[in-house]
């Protein structure tokens, strides 16, 4: 699979994606000798929709504070904020998603907004603690040369220290993603219109059936997330390094 | 060309620089050396407002580094370091042109300047679309020093350049530097750990104790009888006397007539080998010739023990 991550989660997304389809996971169930209606396929992808929509909005939002966050802390004005940071993103991802809702709802009311704040809190640090890690990795001996060459803070941070951290900050995006993609099930309990959703009513209604189709496209949908920016990275890659050489004379 | 006025450092409670004055002449190859921790770097660093003083100023062409703004200071100050630090996301031709790149140049220019350096620091042209993570040591500390000289400044702070690289890679970048020196006229201020290699490429030399300027002259002078013991503990490695003659010429010390049969040597080696070859030959005289071979007279053992500065 060399020079094509992403190939092989795309791929078994989209099988997942396919099982959790009415016609196919009708049958099967049939097939195994089970009871049960399968959830309707419109509602399904309805559901999918909306469910991506939440989760890549909440990363979005996470990917955002955490990288200002993280860059804000590794400037040299900014180093005081460090542990209260660090604090922060902490303590927003050790309190659970579930319970974030739970303590939400009562202010936020029911559906989106107390799930959106829950995701976005659990994303957080994983950017948060990428980007600290990442614009840490970058050699003293190279920043300051940068400094002595006479670049500008800015141009430090958008020539050097960006470039050289922005492969383990995009890992760092894409595990933000695919946690909200894979978590925001949970918004379900609170009322918003999720994957979680058929789970929910498959457990009220004992249809295992429902609760299956529910858990297979919600990992179809993350996988597929993961696939996507995985490819998206390869390809920024090839991309630069391809700039990079025609720069070269 | 730079000036130091009663400038003291402090690091949180460290003081690395306390008092020092210092004045380098345009043109000069002003060397600064010792003890580690003795404040070496920091002194360099003020020169390109990489640190800042606690107390008192420092002058880069007569002005107030304070008053200048950091970034087009450190553009007109080259600047190459022991760790190199070159950037690891760039090729080599990227690297080169790091500072013209910021000053606006060109593309034709700058590509012409970043020839001309790789050429002048006997760099494999093949090297220019490579990344730094493929270069040897030696290699990259080159790349190091083509990028400091790449906008021409006339100023070149260098921390220890040749720190990395093994003694003979080492010989060939210290005479690269004295040719460049001479045919440039640039000020260069060099800190170094070697003695030999202080000695040997200073105009003038620093001393450097505990961040105070203990010693500062040409090399001859501070390395003339009686040397305090801390300046030949630093600078001699058990040698002063030999390194001294190292820095003197035959010719120099040449006076009347050998006695016949006396072995020859040029006037222009140093008196450190006339007493080589004086103690291999087992002569107290030597015949001392010309380039074209004419004889200037003699050196003997003892015109070189009384021979001064
Ligand atoms: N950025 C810094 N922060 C704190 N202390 C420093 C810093 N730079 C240098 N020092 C201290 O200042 C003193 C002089 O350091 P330096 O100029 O690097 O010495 P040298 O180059 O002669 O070895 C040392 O005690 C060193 O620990
Ligand atoms: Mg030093």
């Amino acid at each position: 699979m060399r020079g094509r991550p992403g190939l092989a989660p795309l791929a078994l997304g989209a099988l997942l994606a396919l099982a959790a389809q009415e016609p196919v996971a009708g049958r099967v169930w049939a097939g195994l000798g089970r009871e049960g209606e399968a959830f309707p396929s419109p509602r399904l992808l309805d559901l999918a929709a909306a469910h991506a929509a939440l989760a890549v909005l909440s990363a979005l939002a996470a990917a955002a504070i955490g990288l200002g966050l993280g860059l804000l802390v590794t400037r040299r004005a900014g180093r005081g904020l460090r542990p209260a940071a660090d604090a922060l993103a902490a303590g927003a991802q050790a309190v659970p998603p579930v319970v974030v809702v739970a303590l939400a709802f009562p202010v936020l009311g029911f559906g989106l907004a107390p799930t959106a704040l829950a995701l976005l809190l659990y994303c957080v640090m994983p950017v948060l603690r990428g980007t600290v890690a990442a614009i840490e990795s970058v050699p003293p001996a190279t920043r300051e040369a940068a400094e002595a060459m006479g670049f500008t803070p800015l141009q430090v941070l958008r020539e050097v220290e960006l470039p050289l951290a922005w492969p383990v900050i995009l890992a760092a995006l894409r595990v933000a993603l695919v946690l909200a993609v894979a978590t925001a099930a949970v918004g379900a309990l609170a009322g918003a219109a999720t994957l979680g959703t058929p789970i929910i009513l498959g457990l009220q209604n004992r249809n295992e059936l429902h609760i299956l189709q529910g858990a297979a496209a919600t990992a179809a949908l993350a996988l597929l997330a993961e696939g996507a920016l995985l490819l998206l990275a390869g390809r920024a890659r090839v991309g630069r390094s391809g700039a990079s050489q025609e720069t070269a004379g | 060309m730079i000036a130091f006025e009663g400038v003291s450092v402090v690091f949180g409670g460290v003081r690395a620089l306390e008092g020092v004055t210092l004045s380098v002449g345009r043109g000069a190859l002003c060397v600064l050396v010792g003890p580690s921790g003795s404040g070496k770097s920091t002194l360099l660093r003020l020169v390109n407002r990489l640190v800042t003083p606690s107390a008192g100023v420092v002058r880069v062409r007569g002005e107030d580094v304070a008053a200048l703004d950091p970034a087009r200071l450190r553009r007109s100050i080259g600047y190459a370091i022991q760790s190199v630090g070159l950037f690891p996301h760039r090729t080599v031709a990227q690297n080169i042109a790091t500072v013209p790149r910021l000053l606006g140049w060109p593309r034709a220019r700058i590509a012409a300047r970043v020839e001309e350096l790789m050429a002048l620091l006997r760099l494999d042209p093949a090297l220019a679309g490579r990344l730094p993570a493929a270069l040897s040591g030696g290699q990259a500390q080159r790349v190091g020093l083509a990028r400091a000289l790449a906008a021409d400044p006339d100023i070149l702070l260098m921390d220890e350049p040749f720190g990395a690289v093994d003694p003979i890679i080492r010989r060939g970048l210290r005479a690269e530097l004295q040719r460049i020196h001479r045919e440039t006229g640039k000020t260069i201020l060099l800190v170094t750990h070697d003695p030999g290699e202080a000695l040997e490429l200073a105009t003038h030399l620093v001393v450097l104790r505990e961040g105070r300027l203990v010693a500062e002259g040409a090399p001859l002078a501070l390395t003339e009888p009686p040397v305090h013991p801390f300046l030949r503990a630093l600078l001699g490695d058990g040698e002063l006397g030999l390194r001294r003659l190292d820095l003197l010429p035959v010719g120099t010390a040449a006076a009347g007539a050998p006695p016949p049969g006396a072995p020859s040597i040029a006037a222009s080696a140093s008196l450190r080998a006339a007493l080589s070859l004086m103690v291999e030959t087992r002569s107290a005289a030597l015949a001392v010739l010309s380039e074209e071979g004419a004889p200037l007279g003699a050196v003997t053992l003892q015109a070189i023990l009384e021979r001064r500065a």
